[in-house]
């Protein structure tokens, strides 16, 4: 009986302009969204690429420790290619600094930067399954028992021994076998393009997570088909139900997700980035008065000279040709101001992560909010599937902050501040007295500094000093002869992938939710038709 | 006799669902969206208020533009504050620190409701004009009249924009009337023209798709079949065709990357600077180069990122949809031309900073004038674009009633 | 009866559809005011086409129809004023009241001078109850409506009416009723076209009974000559017999 009910709803589907047009649209849409974020993915690995091996050299390319700041430059996510998600908002790399923490990662693409080309909402396969999937479940399932009614067939049928559970299950399975050929082909089709293509590899973990991505979009269709004929069910006619599924399609995929969004932004409001910002330069100031006291206690001058020195952010300093007791001077202020320096980032990380943390709880109450449309939650499961939710992104942070600390404990290990190596890659075995350079620099014309500086102090052209300097070149004046430093112990970020379940705890809630509302929804429908009027 | 049938459908949708459908998606749609948008401009004020420049700080901020709340397009980004100096120009973070770390959706502005939902409800008051009629048999009465094809399609047509219009435009006028109430938000009179001008806009885009809905309506004989074949128009003409010229215009023109634009800064600051320490030439000369050169990359970055606006937006208009995006934001000031204005506005402040700054150097610094941008007049954002927008948008309104004439003057009424 | 000229027209009427299906084969029919001409036949004999081809819903692929002497193809707007029509199976204004359908489609026909009462004078006539006046049609019976369309055609006061199958689906008191009406509007001089299924009232209220089988008016009979022969009998026969050759 069912078969036949089944078979009867699957051919005359089958023939319906509805079936062709819902099946070309899906060919039109899901590769047009596939190929475009393959090739924006192809951009980002190239881009990628090129950050990594600039990041590598950057790290490796120091010659004193005091320089080495190694930068974290993470993969673009091969499953963005299915769910952007946040992929294209947030930045994929992170320095590692000594006096601060990451807090949010630097780089992002240049959509974030030219919001033109964000303006519109950019499109991806979650995006168009959340909108299109839904749409063509309604179209199938708005008329279940409506046109029927109408066209006197469902009086025809319901004059045999047929139940109305029986009619029921085979109209249900009727609708879903007409649906799963899109659906399935819509995810073959974008699989196949995925396989075609030379940048994008999914792994079999990837392939496992679109298998689930396959399920939860079932699981979504049944919702809406189930709206579909609950409507059908509680109507009299064809366009009555079709009007009542459209508005009810338009409030649950585009209007409640927006507002409950914006309405989360309104209600759970953020730290000020400037506040911070002011709270973090007000810490920053600290610290520096804290080192000059540090300093000045132990009688260490403020100024400093040097023959070749560079300086840097996070107090990176390198020194060249300096004599012992400028590299003594440069030594006892790194001892004092480095540790003071790594203890002022966790000082700083307190302010940064309730700042993080309102951001967080923002998101997290949209994200909320939202599952009260099933689109939302579909959208939500989908981007915590393609690992571009935000609380994988929160969870990498983590990770790379674990990493700095590991970094900052590999430092201290060497205890690399008490040691010149921290600013100069000079042997100290090496090192010259004050006197012993200038004679050395000026081929032996002036004996002692003292000697020079009152030479010095009667010329009225400073250039005459730098020539006077620079007649005889001493090693180990400048950087060049010697080697990069041997980094080959450092420890390196090693990003995991974690297994296939591996971050989806909160999504098995969430999809347990549209599972309980499709079931809801269901019994619902089949209330509705037990006392449907057939006639 | 246009009339007594417009008259009849006004009548008739008073008495049906459609106008209340209307009302009701009007009162909630447009209520809660001026709510979210005017908590949202308020917050900006806000914060405008606490990062202001104090005289003499060479920063350049905007403040909100209060039709943002109607159009929000890019007006956060030309609320960002901007530091400005000899080594170029650094901006900041925003005015409301907007959560970067979601923006899955939208913003609900007013733009937003017409442009996806209004669309929608005029495309309902179309598709079953004809067809329903047709299988009601009332449209075989009305033709045994002196009623002219032309005339009852016309008098449809006027009755459900009058319809539609009319309870859209009060839901509007009293949600507007309301927000003025609020006294931190404020509208100049060029700003309440410009509104209004909005409004009328809205209006034109009612009628296309008013238009659009009858014109199927007129194709088909069934209703139904009718709605089915305009909700897959809908979904393409407001989500896919405005998009497509975006993604498709990105393959076809190379704009060089943000990061690669700051790197070559980086290398013409390096450069200047290393000239200066071997000595050749005076700072100020060494300052002006910097700008002069950086000024060039911004030009070229311009150029191009120009001509992938341009291409895209030509793209996106197959979509008139996309056209009445543009015309909205463009009036209210917060459309990409206008953001372009007002980035070279910036450039302009920066130059004259430095030219002041190399002219008497030392600490004269309050003599640094505040920015103050002033929005390109109505007039010129109607000439650069928004005209051609709107009367691209009425134009396809009267293809496709003038295309609904054709086909109902064939239809079979019987 | 007679008088110089007939209201209705058909002159060498046909029609066929693209699908080569020959509807009205070179009808001629002339009915003058003060007469009620049925027009009988099966499904598909042509009855409806040809009304339709009166009222320009379709044009004739020969021949013309005249309403008052007016070409309806060439002048369609200005025949139209003299002619009513009443529909088959019409739901009309479902959200409407009986008043406002009516009040509408006489403002359609060019009468934008009634009053309230005007019109429920005329729904009274046509038997309608008085609490139906201002309820919505779209609680109305099949009768109640049938009543409402009659009665928007008589407030057009036209001198045709056209009438497609207006007795199927009405009891007999409400069948009754009709005849009544269409006998009063005979004698206010209206010509007046049914087709219809119906042979008994045909008989009854038919000044002319014309049989259409296959689009061709096989056969006409006025009244006196029907009061001798068995219009029933001539129906069936005219039926059972072979197809007409083409």
């Amino acid at each position: 009986m069912i078969a036949t009910l089944v078979k009867k709803d699957f051919l005359t589907n089958l023939v319906s302009p509805r079936f062709t047009i819902g099946f070309v649209l899906c060919l039109v849409l899901i590769p047009f969204s596939i190929l475009i974020n393959i090739s924006s993915f192809q951009d980002r690995a190239a881009q990628y690429r090129l950050d990594r091996d600039a990041a590598e050299k950057a790290a490796t390319e120091v010659r004193v420790y005091s320089a080495l700041r190694p930068e974290v430059v993470l993969p673009p996510e091969p499953l963005s290619v299915f769910g952007k998600g946040l992929a294209d908002q947030v930045g994929n790399r992170v320095k590692v600094w000594l006096g601060d923490k990451p807090l949010l990662a630097a780089g992002k693409t240049a959509a974030g930067d030219n919001p033109f080309l964000a303006s519109f909402f950019s499109v991806d396969f979650v995006d168009i399954a959340a909108i299109v999937f839904s749409l063509l479940a309604l179209i199938f399932s708005y008329d279940a028992f409506t046109r029927e009614k109408e066209d006197g067939t469902l009086k025809l049928q319901m004059a045999n021994s047929l139940s109305r559970s029986t009619a029921l299950a085979g109209k249900l399975l009727g609708i879903f076998l007409t649906l799963l050929p899109i659906l399935v082909f819509s995810f073959l089709l974008s699989g196949v393009l995925v396989l075609l293509s030379r940048d994008v590899a999914f792994s079999t973990g990837e392939w496992g997570r679109i298998a689930l991505l396959f399920a939860l979009s079932l699981v979504y269709l049944a919702v809406f088909v189930f709206i579909g004929v609950l409507v059908s069910a509680r109507s009299k006619s064809s366009v009555t139900s079709l009007v009542v599924c459209l508005f009810l399609w338009v409030l649950l995929v585009f209007i409640v997700p927006v507002v409950a969004a914006n309405f989360a932004e309104g209600f759970v409001g953020i730290a000020s980035r400037d506040n911070l910002d002011r709270v973090l330069k007000d810490i920053d100031k600290e610290r520096q008065e804290e080192i000059r006291r540090a300093f000045t206690a132990q009688g260490i001058p403020d100024g400093w000279s040097c023959w070749w020195c560079s300086s840097g952010d996070d107090g990176a300093m390198e020194v060249y040709g300096g004599s012992r007791s400028d590299y003594e001077g440069f030594r006892r202020r790194a001892v004092i101001s480095e540790p003071i320096r790594v203890a002022y980032a966790d000082r700083r990380w307190a302010s940064q992560k309730s700042y993080v943390d309102s951001l967080y709880r923002q998101a997290d109450a949209a994200g909320a909010l939202s599952l009260l449309s099933p689109a939302g939650a579909f959208r939500a499961v989908a981007a915590a599937v393609c690992r571009t939710d935000l609380a994988s992104h929160a969870r990498r942070m983590d990770r790379i902050r674990q990493y700095r600390e590991s970094f900052v404990r590999w430092l201290q290990a060497k205890d690399i501040f008490r040691s010149f190596a921290w600013l100069t890659p000079t042997d100290p075995a090496t090192f010259m007295t004050e006197d012993q350079l200038v004679e050395k620099r000026t081929g032996g014309e002036f004996k002692t500094e003292a000697a020079f500086e009152t030479w010095a102090s009667q010329q009225k052209d400073r250039r005459a000093w730098w020539s006077k300097l620079n007649a005889v070149k001493v090693a180990g004046d400048s950087p060049e002869g010697f080697p990069f430093l041997d980094i080959s112990d450092m420890p390196r970020f090693q990003d995991q992938a974690g297994g296939l379940l591996s971050g989806l705890e909160s999504s098995v809630l969430k999809t347990g939710l549209l599972v309980v509302a499709a079931v809801f929804l269901f019994a619902l429908g089949y209330v509705a038709f037990i006392r449907y009027d057939v006639r | 006799m246009i009339g007594t049938i417009a008259r009849k459908e006004i009548l008739a949708n008073l008495l049906g669902y459609k106008f209340y459908v209307v009302v009701l998606l009007a009162a909630v749609l447009v209520g809660t969206s001026l709510f979210i948008m005017a908590r949202d401009y308020r917050d900006r004020l806000d914060d405008y208020g606490l990062i202001r420049p104090k005289p003499g700080e060479p920063i350049a901020v905007n403040p909100p533009n209060p039709l943002a709340i109607f159009a929000k397009g890019l007006d956060e980004s030309m609320a960002r504050s901007f530091e400005v100096g000899p080594t170029g120009i650094t901006v900041r973070a925003g005015q409301k620190s907007a959560n970067a770390v979601f923006a899955f959706f939208p913003t609900p502005d007013f733009l937003y409701i017409v442009r996806v939902v209004l669309s929608l409800v005029a495309l309902l008051f179309g598709f079953d004009q004809v067809s329903r009629e047709r299988e009601g048999g009332t449209l075989r009465l009305m033709l045994a009249n002196p009623a002219s094809r032309g005339a009852v399609l016309a008098g449809k047509w006027l009755g459900n924009f009058v319809s539609l219009a009319v309870p859209f435009m009060l839901v509007s006028a009293l949600g507007i009337a309301v927000l003025s109430l609020d006294p931190a938000i404020r509208f100049s009179a060029d700003q309440a023209l410009r509104l209004a001008l909005i409004l009328s806009l809205t209006l034109v885009y009612i009628a296309f798709f008013l238009s659009l809905g009858i014109l199927v309506s007129a194709l088909t004989r069934r209703a139904s079949s009718s709605l089915v074949i305009l909700l897959f128009a809908w979904a393409l003409l407001v989500f896919v065709l405005p998009n497509l010229g975006t993604l498709a215009a990105r393959q076809l023109v190379d704009v060089p990357s943000v990061r690669a634009l700051s790197e070559k800064r980086q290398q013409v600051w390096t450069r200047e600077v290393l000239l200066r320490i071997r000595g050749e030439g005076d700072w100020p000369s060494h300052i002006k180069a910097i700008s002069a050169e950086n000024d060039a990359l911004e030009a070229d970055y311009r150029v191009k990122f120009d001509r992938l606006v341009a291409l895209s937006k030509n793209i996106n208009r197959v979509s008139p949809v996309a056209s009445f995006v543009y015309a909205a934001t463009e009036i209210a000031g917060t459309g990409i031309g206008e953001e372009g204005a007002f980035k070279r506005e910036v450039v302009r402040y920066k130059d004259g900073l430095i030219d002041r700054t190399l002219a008497s150097p030392g600490p004269g610094a309050a003599d640094t004038p505040a920015f103050r941008y002033a929005y390109r007049p109505l007039g010129d954002v109607l000439a650069s674009g928004a005209l051609f927008d709107i009367a691209w948008l009425a134009a396809g309104g009267i293809l496709f009633f003038a295309l609904s004439y054709l086909a109902f003057i064939r239809y079979d009424v019987r | 009866m007679t008088d110089a000229n007939p209201i209705l027209k058909a002159d060498d009427l046909s029609k066929r559809y693209e699908d080569g299906v020959l509807a009205v084969d070179h009808l001629n029919l002339s009915i003058y005011p003060g007469e009620v001409y049925c027009l009988l036949g099966a499904n598909g004999a042509g009855k409806t086409t040809t009304i339709n081809l009166f009222l320009n819903f379709i044009p004739p692929t020969t021949g013309t129809c005249f309403i008052k002497g007016i070409d309806v193809t060439r002048d369609p707007l200005e025949a139209k004023k003299h002619v009513a029509f009443v529909s088959e199976n019409v739901m009309l204004y479902g959200n409407f009241t009986a008043r406002q359908n009516l009040d509408f489609f006489a403002k359609l026909g060019g009468r934008t001078d009634l009053t309230k009462n005007d019109y429920s004078q005329v729904m009274r006539r046509v038997s309608l109850q008085e609490k139906a006046f201002d309820q919505r049609v779209k609680n109305f019976s099949k009768g109640m409506r049938q009543k409402l369309g009659i009665s928007i055609a008589i407030i057009k006061d036209a001198p045709a009416i056209l009438l497609d199958e207006p007795t199927s689906g009405l009891d007999p008191k409400a069948a009754t009723e009709f005849l009544e009406i269409m006998a009063e509007l005979k004698t206010e001089g209206k010509a007046i076209l049914m087709s219809t299924h119906d042979i008994f009232r045909a008989k009854e209220i038919g000044d002319r009974v014309g049989i259409m089988k296959e689009g061709r008016l096989v056969m006409e009979r006025t009244r006196q000559e029907l009061q001798y022969e068995d219009l029933v009998k001539i129906y069936i026969d005219y039926m059972k017999s072979e197809p007409l050759a083409v």
